[in-house]
């Protein structure tokens, strides 16, 4: 790492292993530009498979104007806030490796549920079809185009969910895209990682593979790499709330979950008529006569759908419906999503992203969606 | 973990996710919950234990929208499904009566199909997830078997040991687990459904316990008060009990609770309390007797200081209630318009008395409140504001107060006279002033009339001419009011014109809660109506046949069956059920409050086709003021539907 000109550390808790940095140059600089590299990165809970991802990313960076960015991992994203799934154009170095930034997506579908085991069959599709959609727009440049044009390389970053069902969709996810690398890091804890060698391919193959394994960075004093212990709800909560701190300018000074919450509670919304949106459910089924009391105060995913049935709604962002006037046949909703890319919008995708309760909590202005008196046995 | 995007809460105060409410009697604390409010959990609790197969039904219903927001109490859910495996039943079945039976014969023919092992097998995994979910929650750390752990919160042994059978072994009987189910049922009433709905503040309460409630904390507070400002020497005796600021502030925060959810009710009990206090005063104006130690008599003074404070927590508490005052003066003089003739005088001179005591209070409300004052065009730039500016009410609802009270004062009512031009300037609109200045001197020149003739026939001739006189002023003022309006009414159809748009950010947003709507005044926002049936039926129809819809929306083209509906879906009717007495069809004061293509018929919102629509409008006539208009006709109207 030290060897090229990388911008001084601006993140000192982070340390990168020799490892890393090797595995990190080994993708960018030892592979052809054409096709690109397309590197998928995977392993268990919290070993550092975003953090390797972010520092891969520079380092391509380095060497490509701009990087793709597939976030297969619905609980933390990278760029965007929980339940989406996206494919992110990145053409800035990320200075600080410690936080995710929210970046604008490319494309960015609305999974609405922060593991895929809700649904594992929409999950893989949703992932193939911004697979798909890279593949034609950012590799397959038609004969027309000009034969100078570069490929995009692509990092993708996955799920800590490695065993069972998870692993499964690993595996599928691997075999779709047929990556040119695969980074695999490892714990200590041997049974917790994913099996050795190139597991998701069946024994016969014999094409072109790339696959590294490395260490996790965090080792205790025995040496042995370590898990991060997160709190991933916290995380979660806090994304979305970083999401809807957009909505205000950067200059206002809201520091504090509460005056943050306070802001969103006074800020004008949106209006909307009833009836020129779709509301669509992810994952449930809502009768017709309840639509409106599963609404009312919670996150939708605000998405475009297309005439033909058999695309899939690209999402462009997160909305708060935070109040419902069944009289005048509008839904207000909050969203930081500019309006020129939300007039496009015409269908709300109900999912299992809870409002974070900190934002319904507002000094004399509490949701009723918060209740006293609720039986602690509940 | 701070600094984590700039957010620096203080993670104690997050992690715990609940927060304890300060200074309250109980040690509440708040949870999220997937109900609107107690009403609803109500519902579902009386519905699902109901013997109607449709009440049962609606309960589902509500619970899979309760379930889609993913904060379902386990104990609802497993009640639940305990509920529907037994509509599966035919041993349940059996015990309903022959007319429910045929009811449900359509559907039961399908339900024939079940097992006893698929039967089995659905009731053992609901009582597997009582157990398992119920008992996760309760578990301590200490307690490793969920025996033991189960036995602590009273579940019968029987369910636990249904849970280990058929986890790891036979799936039990049919039998069993159905007797088990009905167990399982009673010790969910138990455990969670009665305690529940015993801990719902003010349920089962008639709503009398809530105005005695509501009286009490409002003569605790003017006591508080009184004891506050009175010199140390002279209140003596209660010395023990002098209010202090920690006291004053609680009695307020439940003043506030209850005002959140009985607001109707806290506004009428004030209301009865005021006149209550103006009658005294003015029955006995002899030499004040309040001074003889502690009385009980609060005097007006002392109510205003309570008023004041209360509307410092709860802006729209004045407004609630100058207009209740108002809805008041208006029945009472309905009925002394119509039952005039008939009632006795002494009756009569009762509710003559009320009225007056009622435009007295109205006018002290209105003379006494600074709250009133209008605030100016509140910038739109969002700043954390220190609620100061929410405070205050828009100079549109002032407008609105003022005409209601104009219109009333036409019966010869001085008083309201005199508040309305004080309401005139308070919008500090020097030409209407001037225009009610003039009215008001025509008014009292009548009552002069009125005055030297007593008698009751020659009054209501004297009404006429009034009733004329101010509808020529209502005119008047709505004319004003437009030319006022006009600029704003341009900048708006300007926008309208181009607007195809969906997504318009709203005009005018008071700070709510969220899951709340704004109300006019003040941040406590109120309850919306989430039912479905209320919303016009071109959305169900809409949502019905998507594609179809989308086609019309989108490219234009016009299928010859979806004419008029396509039209609903362009045009922005604006028709509105309004308060006032009068009926415009050129250009009026707008409102934000327009529903579009809808008209309250009987209390329902109907849709409103354009037949329809002309018929009305050449039906409308200018009514005398004790009369309610059903519609006004908004400006784009004509427009719109061309």
């Amino acid at each position: 790492m030290a060897s090229r000109s990388e911008p001084e550390n601006p993140s000192p808790n982070i340390y990168i292993p020799p490892e890393w940095s090797e595995a990190a140059d080994c993708i960018a600089y030892d592979s052809v530009t054409s096709p690109p590299p397309i590197a998928i990165v995977c392993g268990a809970k919290n070993c550092g498979k975003s953090t390797f991802s972010r520092y891969l990313l520079n380092i391509l960076l380095q060497r490509y104007k701009k990087v793709g960015y597939l976030d297969t991992d619905v609980g933390q994203p990278e760029f965007s806030p929980p339940g989406f799934l996206s494919l992110t154009v990145v053409d800035e170095v990320t200075p600080d490796l410690t936080i995710p930034h929210l970046k604008t997506p490319e494309r960015c579908l609305f999974f609405g549920d922060v593991s895929s085991k809700r649904n594992p069959t929409t999950y893989l599709n949703y992932i193939f079809a911004l697979y798909d959609y890279y593949q034609k727009e950012y590799c397959l440049f038609g004969k027309s185009a000009s034969p100078a044009k570069v490929g995009l390389p692509l990092v993708v970053n996955t799920p800590g969910w490695v065993k069972g069902v998870g692993y499964d969709i690993l595996v599928d996810m691997l075999k779709y895209m047929a990556p040119t690398h695969v980074v695999k890091i490892n714990i200590s804890a041997e049974s917790k990682n994913l099996p050795c060698g190139a597991f998701w391919l069946d024994e016969d193959h014999d094409g072109m593979l790339n696959l590294i394994e490395i260490n996790s960075a965090r080792q205790d004093s025995f040496n042995r790499s370590v898990l991060v212990q997160k709190d991933a709800r916290l995380l979660r909560d806090v994304r979305i709330m970083a999401y809807f701190r957009q909505c205000f300018s950067s200059n206002l000074n809201i520091t504090t979950i509460k005056e943050l919450a306070h802001v969103l509670a006074s800020h004008p919304p949106y209006e909307v008529p009833i009836s020129s949106i779709k509301i669509r459910h992810l994952h449930c089924q809502v009768p017709g006569s309840e639509i409106f009391y599963s609404l009312n105060a919670t996150i939708v995913g605000l998405a475009v759908s297309s005439e033909r049935t058999e695309d899939l709604p690209w999402c462009v962002g997160l909305g708060i419906v935070r109040g419902i006037d069944t009289f005048k046949g509008l839904v207000y909703v909050i969203t930081p999503v500019p309006r020129g890319t939300l007039e496009k919008v015409n269908l709300l995708l109900q999912g299992f992203i809870q409002i974070p309760t900190g934002l319904l909590q507002v000094q004399g202005c509490i949701s009723p969606y918060m209740s006293a008196n609720v039986l602690s046995a509940s | 973990m701070e600094a984590l995007l700039g957010f620096k809460e203080e993670s104690t105060d997050y992690d715990q996710l609940v927060i304890s409410k300060p200074s309250s009697s109980a040690s509440y604390s708040y949870k999220l919950v997937p109900w609107l409010s107690w009403d609803e959990w109500l519902f579902v609790d009386e519905s699902l234990f109901s013997i109607s197969p449709e009440s049962v039904a609606s309960a589902f219903r509500r619970i899979s929208a309760w379930r889609s927001r993913g904060c379902l109490p386990v104990v609802i859910e497993v009640t639940a499904s305990i509920i529907e495996i037994h509509q599966k039943d035919p041993h349940f079945r059996k015990d309903l009566s022959n007319d429910a039976l045929d009811n449900c014969r359509a559907d039961q023919s399908s339900d024939a199909s079940l097992s006893d092992e698929m039967l089995a097998m659905l009731y053992c995994m609901a009582i597997m997830r009582l157990v398992n979910g119920v008992v996760e929650k309760t578990r301590k750390k200490t307690e490793v078997s969920i025996a033991v752990a189960a036995d602590a919160i009273g579940i019968p042994r029987t369910l636990i040991d249904i849970r280990h059978e058929g986890s790891h072994r036979e799936l039990p009987a049919l039998e069993v687990v159905r007797s088990a189910s009905v167990k399982a049922l009673d010790w969910l009433k138990y455990y969670y459904w009665e305690p529940q709905k015993k801990a719902i503040p003010f349920h089962g309460n008639e709503t009398a316990d809530i105005r005695t409630e509501i009286r009490s904390k409002f003569h605790e507070l003017a006591f508080c008060l009184r004891v506050k400002n009175t010199p140390p020497s002279v209140s003596s005796k209660v010395k023990e009990k002098r209010g202090s600021k920690k006291d004053l502030t609680k009695i307020l925060k439940s003043l506030v609770g209850l005002y959140a959810s009985f607001s109707s009710e806290v506004v009428s009990v004030l209301l009865e309390i005021l006149l209550n206090a103006i009658s005294i005063s003015d029955s006995s104006k002899l030499p004040v007797n309040t001074q003889k130690g502690p009385s009980l008599h609060i005097s007006l003074n002392e109510w205003k200081l309570v008023i004041t404070k209360f509307s410092n927590k709860e802006p729209e508490l004045l407004l609630a209630l100058l207009n209740a005052a108002l809805d008041m003066i208006e029945t009472q003089e309905a009925v002394l318009f119509e039952t005039g003739g008939v009632r006795t005088s002494s009756d009569h001179r009762a509710e003559i008395l009320q009225v007056e005591h009622l435009s007295s209070l109205f006018k002290w409300l209105v003379g006494n409140f600074e709250g009133l004052k209008p605030h100016l065009e509140k910038d739109s730039a969002p700043e954390i504001k220190v609620s100061s500016g929410e405070k205050t009410i828009s100079k549109a609802i002032l407008m609105e107060l003022l005409r209601k009270c104009l219109v009333l004062s036409a019966s010869a009512n001085n008083q309201l006279m005199d508040s309305a031009v004080h309401l005139a300037q308070l919008t500090g609109d020097n030409y209407l002033l001037g225009k009610l200045n003039k009215l008001s001197s025509l008014v009292s020149s009548n009552l002069d009339v009125t005055e030297e003739d007593n008698s009751l026939k020659h009054s209501t001739n004297v009404f006429k001419n009034e009733d004329e006189s101010i509808s020529e002023a209502s005119e008047k003022l709505e004319m004003i009011k437009q030319r006022k309006m006009k600029s704003k009414v341009v900048k708006r159809t300007d926008g309208d014109a181009g607007n195809t748009n969906r997504w318009v950010l709203a005009k005018s947003w008071n700070p709510c809660p969220i899951g709340m709507l704004p109300r006019a005044v003040g941040s406590s926002g109120c309850l919306p109506v989430l039912d479905f049936d209320t919303v016009p039926e071109k959305v169900s129809q809409l949502l019905g046949r998507k594609e179809n819809w989308e086609l019309n929306q989108c490219s234009g083209k016009r299928e010859a069956s979806s004419d008029i509906q396509l039209l609903d879906n362009r045009c922005v009717k604006k028709l509105r059920e309004t308060e006032d007495g009068c009926v415009s069809d050129s250009e009026h004061v707008l409102s934000t409050e327009d529903v579009s293509g809808h008209l309250m018929i009987g209390g329902v919102w109907k849709k409103v086709g354009e037949e329809e629509l002309l018929a009305i409008k050449s039906a409308v006539r200018i009514w005398p003021h004790t009369k309610k208009p059903a519609v006004k006709i908004e400006p784009h109207t004509k427009k719109s539907l061309l």
